[in-house]
């Protein structure tokens, strides 16, 4: 009789499929339980995460992401200042939204009020993108013609003035160029005369605002940034703690992200139950020459292919009922999804077969089991 | 042989011939399913060896001695992948070699034990008898020099206890030697010769 190497992989897949198909029902058992355990566990998370991005963005809108450097005033430099060049180039680095400086340049009065003191502060248009909190609002004042100033909304409502009028300043004239409505980062700014675009080379402040991603390195590595002009105090414009979310740590900590492992330990459980209802097919096997390696090869396969088409089924099917609006899977959160189910599913395929390896080795007895 | 304190077969020794079927026979307990277990590689003997061609043999070395067809397995409970056809039960011994599953090598098995035209049948489907027959057709297949069979009528009327007497020799008709254990007298009649249990022991 001509033998050849004995039970190649290709084989032991063949086996595992013919005896998957043979005993249908259980195979379809155990990939509902797979696709069910990781619709779940996508749809938990998914969900969480979706929620996740939400806080984010109430805590971008917060002003959490943003950032202000100034010169550290205890250091004795005699400047005291942080460069503006140095600030505003930050801008066009990967990462930052914006950044720009702000100096306050003391006290002025309006022609039309000349016994109230109003502070004045100089700003690049940048700095009032980050106040404001809204993306292209520099581009706006920045594209302006002539001497223009832009008034906190308090003081643009005490004095009745509105975008477009003229407003005469230390016998200079500038016209209203924009009523700051948002200002929640910067609430000083109420009544302040903003000059926009008049900052000056060594500016008091660098106001810097990060992609959310971006932000923990940027944090970091931003004081080394002004570090050749002396000390710099980089200070957080809002603390997690006072704005009462924190994404980052939400993010690290939710209980979803760790669906996949629930989800694959079910399906784990499953397989080891049915595993459970097979010694004595793991016996009979055995008597006719497999080894208990090649046998959990075997059954590995069979646990990876009910992990693989029960992901499958399961992206699917969230997939699907996403673009029926039954659930709100936001597509930028497809790689984390694709993680769970890919952690999953290793769980199924490692730990499925693993009882496999405890069965008798007395396989007259095992064959008795049923 | 000792299972904790007790010892269940003490300072055995006998030799089977090529070609020859031996009869263990026995009460129940007496460690019949015990000393096939131990001449057919199943279980390490606590004290003693087990000589195949004048060769020391242990369970270490079984699966090797099943894959060159040395030796092959009936039981008395009749195990069968009741899901997969007669056909691949019959293959897997093959595949498990090795071999490629030839049709009409899997046709003529089971044609020796009396299931001709059983190829496609689910094994779930047969009767105990029947299921035996695979079990046999299964263990011949591959043509060992040695077959083991434990009570492989055990749990089978007389007719049908008939048949697979019949198939199992049938089944070493390529010129086997069978080891069988059984209380079925009709099973020892069949066989050259016979050993008791009790008789074995005198002999030491």
């Amino acid at each position: 009789m001509n033998r050849s190497r004995t039970w190649r992989v290709l084989d032991l897949g063949r086996e595992a499929t013919k005896n998957m198909a043979a005993s249908w029902l259980r195979t379809l058992l155990l990939l509902a339980i797979s696709a069910g355990a990781g619709a779940y566990a996508l749809v938990a998370d998914g969900n969480a995460l979706r929620d996740l991005a939400e806080a984010q963005q109430r805590f971008a809108r917060a002003g959490g992401y943003v950032v202000t450097i100034q010169a550290d005033q205890s250091s004795g430099f005699a400047t005291a200042s942080v460069e503006r060049g140095k600030c505003l180039a930050l801008g066009s680095i990967d990462g930052v939204v914006s950044a720009g400086t702000s100096t306050t340049t003391g006290v002025t009065r309006l022609a039309r009020a000349p016994s109230v003191p109003i502070q004045s502060v100089e700003v690049d248009p940048e700095t009032l993108a980050i106040w404001s909190g809204r993306y292209g609002l520099n581009q706006t004042i920045a594209s302006e013609p002539g001497a223009v100033v832009a008034l906190g909304p308090g003081l643009a409502s005490d004095f009745g003035m509105i975008e477009g009028d003229e407003v005469s300043i230390t016998e200079q004239r500038f016209r209203v160029a924009h009523v700051l409505q948002e200002i929640s980062r910067n609430p000083r700014a109420e009544r302040w005369i903003v000059f926009v675009g008049r900052a000056s080379d060594d500016a008091q402040q660098c106001w810097i605002e990060f992609e959310p991603q971006a932000f923990p390195a940027g944090e970091s590595l931003v004081r080394g940034w002004f570090a050749s002009a002396g000390p710099v105090t980089v200070t957080r414009l809002a603390e997690p703690a006072v704005l009462g979310i924190d994404p980052a740590k939400q993010l690290a900590g939710r209980p979803e992200g760790r669906a996949w492992m629930a989800a694959g330990l079910v399906v784990t459980g499953s397989l080891w139950l049915t595993i459970w209802f097979r010694r004595s097919e793991m016996a009979l096997y055995q008597t006719v020459g497999t080894s208990k390696s090649q046998l959990l090869i075997m059954y590995q396969l069979e646990a990876g292919l009910v992990a693989l088409v029960g992901a499958l089924g399961a992206a699917t099917w969230v997939f699907a009922t996403s673009l029926a609006g039954v659930n709100q899977i936001d597509s930028q959160i497809g790689p984390i999804l694709l993680w769970q189910l890919t952690a999953g599913a290793a769980t199924v395929a490692l730990l499925g077969p693993l009882p496999v390896l405890l069965s008798r080795d007395r396989l007259a007895e095992q064959l008795k089991d049923r | 042989m000792k299972f904790g304190n007790t010892t269940v077969l003490d300072q055995v020794s006998f030799a089977l011939s090529d070609g020859e079927s031996v009869a263990v026979t026995g009460p129940s307990g007496s460690g019949k399913s015990t000393l096939l277990s131990i001449v057919g590689l199943l279980l390490q003997p606590t004290a003693g060896v087990v000589k195949f061609d004048g060769r020391q043999v242990t369970p270490k070395q079984r699966r090797s001695r099943i894959l060159d067809g040395s030796i092959s397995w009936v039981f008395q409970t009749t195990n069968c992948i009741g899901s997969r056809s007669v056909f691949d039960n019959v293959a897997l011994a093959l595949r498990a070699s090795g071999v490629r599953p030839q049709a009409e090598l899997i046709e003529s098995a089971l044609a020796a034990v009396g299931l001709r035209g059983f190829e496609n049948r689910m094994a779930r489907t047969l009767s105990g008898g029947e299921l035996q027959r695979v079990c046999i057709a299964r263990a011949a297949v591959t043509r060992p020099r040695l077959l083991f069979a434990d009570e492989p009528t055990g749990q089978l009327d007389r007719s049908t206890s008939e048949a697979v007497l019949e198939a199992l020799h049938q089944a070493r008709s390529s010129g086997a030697s069978m080891l069988i254990a059984t209380h079925d007298q009709m099973v020892v009649e069949s066989c050259d010769r016979s050993l008791g249990i009790e008789e074995i022991t005198r002999r030491l």
